[in-house]
């Protein structure tokens, strides 16, 4: 049998042919150096789902070390807008001044950071590095409520704290820059903290913009993953009960029981549902029927955004990051090649 | 306290380049290129991208410690070309190939069809991020989503 270079092979206890051999020298009369044109013409992407919050899509005839670049970029590189300084005027509820402070940092913030660059320690404050927001919640009894009553949300106004809470401060230019997006929190209602009549929560907060690397409540995802193309390989027609049993092995959907020559075949009909469970390779039946892979340059990527900018536009931005990255070492590399010639 | 500093993650110290190559002594034909400010996302990429140059005969690359924002990439090629040239051709390469990417991601996001996309863009356009985001709406509710990238 000819060496698979483009597939993973999944076996019951492990994976085989890892690494990748898609690299000159590796095999007589295949070269698989590297082309541009060879590039364009194999790389393709395929949008499958795309909302404000997540995004599915293939990315197809690129290298690991590139999908798994764009991952990182994502989650550490792109810059977002978050709380970064809390002024507590008052805090007489339980919640201690500190954790409060990191559970408002990880409030996502619907702004766009292109709109802003990022401060360093002793930069003065201005519209265009800092966002506003106050926070005055005090909770008092209701009066209307019923006497009997027991649920403290009907009992008390405002014992629960949300990020709705948060009014935003527009600083001089912002109110009319940001009047078609008025700057908010993306959800209304994260629980902060929760009071009992006669505690108060005062404070200002300052908002900053920085990137995951510094800490984890910039980074623009939720999580931003890949995984790749299953592939389910029957080496031989299964039919009858084998068929049957052989389509419980997978999750649904993926293979389909289809009449062929008057007999129940097995087909597989969508393998990119398939979880790899590896369930058919514990079947002593199915041994040397089935062989379970995975393609090696087709990576299915999902991006889950915290909500303040779009995952297609993350994408797009993770390319351009890239790029600029690249941009600036090329530059330095190129002067270096004239220092060594001269 | 001791903390470092958060910018000396990216922000490149006043005098020091950015680039620097030490030839190996005995080797003639490797170098290592010392990149700063850079960790896996580049290094990684940059040495697999060495080794699908025909030239290049050995390319490794290490990220010498967390706290040293530097990366080190090992480079052995043929007589062909020199290190330092393999390296400016493997970034060229990818600078291409990124490209590519955008182009391609742009044109499948506009062909994607309206069904797919559960709540979108409320107003129209919406700037994000320096990209363009919109919708359109064309014939028989047939309507498509635009990014463009500035």
């Amino acid at each position: 049998m000819p060496y698979d270079r483009d597939h993973i092979v999944l076996e019951a206890e492990t994976v085989t042919n890892i690494s990748s051999h898609d690299y000159p020298h590796q095999f007589p009369g295949d070269d698989r150096g590297f082309g541009v044109e060879a590039f364009r013409n194999k790389f393709n992407v395929k949008v499958w789902r795309v909302s404000r919050e997540e995004m599915e899509f293939d990315l197809v005839g690129l290298d690991a070390s590139l999908s798994n670049a764009f991952r990182r970029i994502l989650l550490a590189d792109v810059p977002t807008m978050a709380i970064e300084k809390v002024f507590m005027h008052y805090n007489t509820g339980v919640v201690q001044d500190e954790v409060l402070s990191q559970r408002l940092g990880l409030i996502p913030i619907n702004a766009d950071p292109t709109k802003f660059v990022s401060k360093s320690a002793d930069d003065p404050l201005t519209e265009l590095n800092t966002i506003v927001f106050k926070l005055d919640v005090e909770c008092t009894h209701n009066k209307e409520a019923a006497k009997d009553e027991t649920d403290p949300n009907k009992l008390y106004k405002n014992s629960s704290v949300y990020s709705g809470h948060l009014k935003w401060v527009p600083q001089h230019g912002q109110a009319e820059t940001f009047a078609d997006r008025p700057i908010k929190p993306v959800l209304d209602d994260i629980l902060l903290a929760k009071l009992r009549p006669g505690q108060r929560i005062t404070c200002e907060l300052h908002c900053e913009k920085s990137s995951g690397r510094d800490h984890a409540k910039y980074s623009p995802v939720a999580t931003a993953s890949y995984r790749l193309l299953p592939v389910i390989d029957i080496k031989q027609e299964i039919t009858g009960d084998m068929a049957l049993k052989l389509q419980k092995c997978f999750p649904s959907g993926v293979v389909d029981i289809i009449e062929k020559n008057g007999q129940k075949t097995a087909k597989v009909v969508n393998a990119r549902k398939d979880t790899m469970s590896r369930e058919v390779l514990r079947h002593k039946e199915f041994q040397g029927l089935v062989e379970l892979k995975r393609k090696r340059d087709h990576f299915i990527f999902k991006i889950e955004s915290t909500g303040a900018v779009p995952p297609a536009v993350l994408f797009a931005q993770s390319v351009k990051h890239m790029m600029d990255k690249c941009e600036l070492v090329l530059k330095a590399v190129s002067e270096l090649s004239v220092d060594t010639t001269a | 306290m001791n903390a470092p500093d958060f910018y000396e993650m990216f922000t490149l110290p006043e005098g020091v380049k950015k680039v620097a190559v030490h030839r190996d002594a005995k080797q003639l034909d490797t170098a290592t290129i010392e990149i700063q400010k850079e960790d896996h996302t580049l290094g990684n990429l940059i040495s697999k991208k060495l080794l699908k140059d025909n030239r290049v005969t050995f390319s490794g690359y290490k990220f010498p410690h967390p706290l040293e924002h530097k990366i080190l990439i090992r480079v052995q090629t043929t007589e062909e070309i020199t290190p330092v040239v393999a390296v400016h051709d493997a970034i060229g390469g990818l600078i291409s190939e990124l490209q590519d990417i955008a182009g391609k991601f742009k044109v499948r996001l506009i062909s994607s069809p309206m069904s797919i996309l559960e709540t979108t863009t409320r107003t129209l356009p919406i700037m994000h991020g320096g990209v363009f985001l919109y919708k359109l709406v064309t014939g028989e509710n047939q309507i498509n989503i635009f990014c463009l990238l500035t």
